[in-house]
C-alpha cells in the first residue's frame, strides 16, 4: 500500500515539475463550429481549443443576433515518448435570434500574458424546421444510410492542356466499418487525372447534417480535348457487414437475444466489396483560340513571371555566360518551355536544361531553365530580352511577356575557333547547340572511320532467328538423342546377357555362312567341310558355354538329338578330316542350307 | 557445221553463269568499295552530309555493314544529330558487339549529350557483360559440349564422377545462359528518339498533357501502339506515349 502511496506522490511531483514546460510551449487557439449551417430553432457547438496552456481566459466576442452559452470546459493532459502536452476545451453553444447569415470574429485566447486569436467562422442559420444542408431537398434516409460517397470541387468550363486544381472527398459513414481499397480513378474519355497522393488529408466532416469521415485529395484535372466530357470518379472499398442470427425466440414476441447487440456479438460479421461511384460530372473542355496566338506559344496555360538573370556579367569573347531563366505561376508547367534565345551572329546559344520545383500545398511552382551562352564579338553591351508567351484562361487571351535586357561587359579579340571551354563552368548547361542552327563543331576525339564496309546483310536479326544456328543447335540436340538412344541400348544389353549372347552368336553364324558361301563357291570340298564342323562348333560351343574345339561328334550326338541332319553334316566333316572326301556342288548347297537352317533354328 | 544439242546448249549456259557469277559479285563489290571510298573522301573533307547520302544509299541498296553504320553515325555526330547517330552505332553493336571504335564513339556521344542511363542493378549489370547473341552463343556452345560429352561417353572410360560433374556443369551454364540470353531479348531490340522536342505524354492525343521532354538519342522500347503514337518505356524507366515518327527502331530498316 505504501508503494502504491509512494507512486501516486512521485506521479503528482513529476506533473509538477512538467508544469512550467507547458508555460515555455507553444500556445495555439483554435475555434470549430459543429454545424456551419442550422435552423434558427437549433444550437451549433463551438469549441475554442486551447493547445500548450494549462489554463487560459477566454473572450468571446459579441455578434448581433448571436447568443453564446457557455457549457463548461475539459483539459486534456498527454505524455508521450516524454513529451509533455495539455489542452484545454472550451465549449459553448451557439444560438440565433433570425435567420441570416453570421461569422464569429477572431476570438482572444489569453494564456500566461500571451494573447493568441482563432480564425473567423462563417456560418448560416436557417428558418425554423427547415433542413441544414445545401442540397436540403434531397435528404431522405436512403441518402443517410449511404455508407460512402464521392464528391468534387466544381469542374466547369476549361482549355484544352489547362491544370484544374480539383479536391475529391470521399466520405465515410461512421456506423460502418469501411475500408478503402484503392484510390479514386477517373472514367471517362478526354480528361486525365494528376496522380493522387496515397496519404489523403483525413477530417471529420458534416455533410447534409451528418457526420462522415472524410478523405480528402487535392489534384489536378486536364481536359486533352475539346468537348463536353462525362466523367465520374470511382474506388473500391470493402464494408464489415455484420451477420443478422436467427430469431431465437420461437413466439412472435421478441426475445432479449434478438436485440440487434446480440447481432454484433454472436452473429460475426462478413466484409462486402462495394464500388463507390461519384455522381456524373462534366467537364466541358474547348481548343485554345487561334486568334492571337504568338508564334512562341508552347502551350502553356495559367498565370506565370518571368525573371531571368546572367553570370558573370564581365567576360572576354569566347567564354559562356549561364542564363538562369525562372518561370513561376500558377499552370502547365510541362507544356512551359525555355524563351527562344534570339538567333543573331552576335551570340551562341545552347540548349537549356531544365527543373522544374513545386512546394507542398501550394499551388504555385517554378521552372528553372539554365542556358549558356557565348558572345562570338566584343562589343555587345546588352543580353537581348527574352519573351514567353502564354495563355491566361481568366483573360481569355494570350499574354506575352518578357526580360528586361542584361548589361554585360565583353572584352578581348574574337577567339578563331567558337567552340567554348564550357568544361570551366560547372554550372553551364549542357553544350549542344540549339535547334535551329544544328552544325556543331566537329568533334576531335571521335574514333576515325572505318576504311572496310564489312559484311553486309540484308537485316538485323538476332543469332537465334539464324538459320546456320538453328540448324548447329538440331545437329547438337541430334547428337544427344542419338548418344542417349546408344547408352539406352547398351544399358539394356547390359541387363540381359542373354540378348548380347544371342547378338555375338549372330554375327559368328554370319561370319561363318559367308566363309562357308565362300568355299562352296571354290569347290574346296575339305575346306568345306572343315568351315562347316567348326561353324557348328562355334555355335554350340556359345549355346552350350563351352571351349568350340573341344566339342566332338559324341557331344552333339549325346545333347543335340532335335537335328540329325546336323549331326549327319558334322559326322561327315569329322571323317573327310582324317580321311578326305569330294563332295559335289549340289551336296555343298544342300549342306550349307541345312547348317544355315539348323543353326538358325537354335538361335 | 553441226547444229547444238539440247544438253550441250544447257552445259554451255551454265558454264557461261557459273564464269559470269563471279565476275558480277566482284563488279558489284568494286561498285560498293568506290561508293564507300567517296562517303569517306566526303567525310574526311568535312561535308558529313554528303559523306551521309552515299553512306545512306549503300545501306538502302546493300543492306547494313558494320563498316558503313559506324562511319555514317559517325557523320550524323560530327553534325550534332545525336539520335541517328545513337541509332546508327546501336546498329553496328548489333553486326559487331566487341567493336571498341563503336563502344567508344558511343559512349563519347552519350556522355557529351548528358545521356546517362539509370543505376543498374548488380543482375543488370551480369546481364550486360555479353549481348543476346552472345549469351545465345554461349548456351548454344555449352550444350554442345553436353552432347558431345554424352557421345563420347559411349566410346571412352572415364571416371564416372568426373564425367557426370562436367555434364552437370555444362548443363547448369546451358540453362544459366539461356535464361541470360531471353532476360537479354527485350532489350536487343529498342528503338531510338530521333528528334530533339520529343514529349511524353499521359495520352496518345497530340493535345494530351506531357509528362515532359525526352531527350534526342535516348533509348526506349516500345510496348504498343495506338493510331499514330506508341506507348514506351526509356532506359531511366520512365512511361508515355510518343510520337512513332520520333523514334526509329534499330533492328528497322532506315
Amino acid at each position: 500500500m505504501k508503494f502504491f502511496k509512494l507512486l501516486a506522490f512521485s506521479l503528482l511531483l513529476l506533473l509538477f515539475c512538467l508544469g512550467p514546460l507547458s508555460v515555455q510551449a507553444e500556445i495555439t487557439a483554435q475555434a470549430r463550429l459543429g454545424n456551419h449551417s442550422f435552423p434558427v430553432d437549433r444550437v451549433a457547438k463551438l469549441t475554442v481549443l486551447v493547445n500548450g496552456a494549462g489554463s487560459s481566459k477566454i473572450e468571446i466576442p459579441e455578434v448581433p443576433g448571436i447568443r453564446f452559452h457557455s457549457r463548461g470546459q475539459s483539459s486534456q493532459i498527454n505524455i508521450v515518448n516524454g513529451s509533455y502536452s495539455s489542452s484545454v476545451s472550451n465549449i459553448y453553444l451557439v444560438q440565433a435570434s433570425s435567420p441570416g447569415k453570421y461569422t464569429i470574429p477572431p476570438i482572444i485566447v489569453v494564456a500566461d500574458k500571451e494573447s493568441v486569436q482563432t480564425e473567423p467562422i462563417h456560418f448560416e442559420v436557417t428558418g425554423a424546421g427547415q433542413t441544414t444542408s445545401q442540397n436540403s431537398g434531397q435528404k431522405n434516409g436512403e441518402k443517410d444510410n449511404r455508407v460512402a460517397f464521392i464528391r468534387t470541387s466544381e469542374t466547369g468550363k476549361h482549355y484544352s492542356g489547362e491544370i484544374v486544381p480539383v479536391t475529391i472527398k470521399a466520405y465515410f459513414n461512421p456506423q460502418y466499418r469501411t475500408n478503402i481499397n484503392s484510390l479514386p480513378v477517373l472514367k471517362g474519355d478526354g480528361v486525365v487525372m494528376a496522380p493522387l497522393s496515397n496519404e489523403p488529408e483525413q477530417t471529420e466532416e458534416l455533410f447534409e447534417g451528418k457526420k462522415y469521415n472524410a478523405l480528402t485529395w487535392t489534384t489536378s484535372f486536364s481536359g486533352i480535348k475539346a468537348g463536353n466530357h462525362p466523367i465520374q470518379l470511382e474506388f473500391d472499398a470493402t464494408v464489415l457487414v455484420t451477420k443478422r442470427r436467427r430469431a431465437t425466440s420461437p413466439f412472435a414476441g421478441n426475445s432479449l437475444f434478438d436485440d440487434s447487440f446480440f447481432n454484433s456479438v454472436f452473429g460475426g460479421a462478413q466484409q462486402k466489396p462495394i464500388k463507390v461511384v461519384s455522381e456524373d460530372l462534366h467537364f466541358e473542355v474547348s481548343d485554345l483560340p487561334s486568334q492571337g496566338k504568338p508564334e512562341n506559344f508552347t502551350g502553356a496555360i495559367g498565370e506565370f513571371q518571368l525573371k531571368v538573370k546572367a553570370s558573370p556579367t564581365t567576360i572576354d569573347v569566347g567564354e559562356p555566360i549561364t542564363l538562369s531563366i525562372v518561370i513561376e505561376g500558377k499552370g502547365n508547367f510541362d507544356r512551359a518551355e525555355a524563351p527562344v534565345f534570339p538567333i543573331t551572329t552576335d551570340w551562341k546559344a545552347y540548349s537549356p536544361t531544365s527543373d522544374y520545383s513545386k512546394p507542398k500545398n501550394l499551388p504555385v511552382g517554378s521552372k528553372l531553365f539554365e542556358q549558356a551562352i557565348v558572345a562570338k564579338v566584343s562589343d555587345l553591351k546588352e543580353i537581348p530580352p527574352l519573351t514567353f508567351s502564354y495563355f491566361d484562361p481568366t483573360k481569355n487571351s494570350y499574354q506575352t511577356i518578357s526580360s528586361a535586357p542584361i548589361p554585360v561587359t565583353i572584352s578581348g579579340p574574337a577567339p578563331v575557333d567558337s567552340q567554348p571551354n564550357l568544361v570551366a563552368t560547372t554550372s553551364s548547361p549542357t553544350p549542344k547547340p540549339i535547334q535551329p542552327e544544328r552544325e556543331a563543331p566537329p568533334i576531335a576525339d571521335l574514333a576515325p572511320i572505318h576504311l572496310e564496309t564489312g559484311t553486309f546483310v540484308k537485316e538485323i536479326i538476332p543469332l537465334y532467328k539464324k538459320r546456320w544456328f538453328i540448324l548447329a543447335c538440331c545437329l547438337s540436340v541430334a547428337i544427344l538423342i542419338f548418344s542417349s538412344v546408344a547408352k539406352g541400348r547398351r544399358k539394356n544389353l547390359e541387363k540381359h546377357p542373354e540378348l548380347r549372347l544371342l547378338k555375338k552368336r549372330k554375327q559368328v553364324l554370319a561370319e561363318d555362312l559367308e566363309l562357308l558361301a565362300k568355299a562352296k563357291s571354290e569347290s574346296n570340298s575339305a575346306h568345306f567341310l572343315s568351315i562347316c564342323r567348326q561353324t557348328v562348333q562355334h555355335q554350340l560351343g556359345l549355346q552350350w558355354d563351352i571351349e568350340p574345339t573341344a566339342i566332338s561328334l559324341a557331344d552333339i550326338e549325346k545333347r543335340l538329338t532335335t537335328h540329325p541332319q546336323l549331326i549327319e553334316i558334322f559326322a561327315a566333316a569329322e571323317h573327310a578330316a582324317y580321311g578326305g572326301t569330294h563332295l559335289s556342288f549340289e551336296t555343298m548347297q544342300n549342306y550349307l542350307e541345312t547348317v544355315q537352317r539348323d543353326l538358325e533354328e537354335l538361335l | 557445221m553441226k547444229p547444238v544439242t539440247g544438253a550441250k546448249s544447257l552445259f554451255l549456259i551454265t558454264l557461261l553463269i557459273l564464269t559470269l557469277l563471279p565476275t558480277q559479285a566482284l563488279t558489284q563489290d568494286e561498285e560498293n568499295q568506290t561508293i564507300f571510298n567517296r562517303a569517306n573522301e566526303a567525310y574526311s573533307s568535312g561535308d558529313f552530309l554528303g559523306a551521309i547520302d552515299f553512306y545512306q544509299e549503300l545501306t538502302q541498296e546493300k543492306g547494313y555493314a558494320t563498316g558503313v553504320l559506324f562511319n555514317l553515325a559517325n557523320s550524323y555526330a560530327q553534325l550534332g544529330m545525336v539520335g541517328e547517330a545513337i541509332l546508327h552505332y546501336e546498329r553496328a553493336l548489333r553486326l559487331s558487339p566487341t567493336d571498341s571504335d563503336i563502344r567508344g564513339n558511343l559512349e563519347l556521344i552519350k556522355t557529351k549529350n548528358t545521356l546517362f542511363p539509370k543505376e543498374f542493378s548488380w543482375s543488370e549489370r551480369f546481364l550486360g557483360l555479353l549481348d543476346l547473341n552472345q549469351w545465345t552463343l554461349s548456351a548454344f556452345f555449352f550444350l554442345l559440349i553436353f552432347s558431345i560429352l554424352h557421345l563420347l561417353s559411349l566410346k571412352i572410360s572415364t571416371s564416372v564422377l568426373l564425367r557426370r560433374f562436367m555434364q552437370i556443369c555444362c548443363l547448369l551454364l546451358f540453362f544459366l545462359c539461356s535464361a541470360c540470353a531471353i532476360s537479354r531479348h527485350h532489350q536487343w531490340q529498342p528503338s531510338v528518339v530521333i528528334n530533339s522536342d520529343s514529349r511524353l505524354l499521359l495520352s496518345p492525343f497530340s493535345a494530351a498533357a506531357s509528362t515532359g521532354a525526352i531527350q534526342e538519342g535516348r533509348l526506349v522500347y516500345p510496348e504498343k501502339v495506338h493510331g499514330l503514337f506508341t506507348y514506351i518505356t526509356d532506359e531511366t524507366g520512365r512511361k508515355g506515349w510518343i510520337a512513332t515518327t520520333s523514334i526509329l527502331s534499330v533492328l528497322g530498316k532506315t
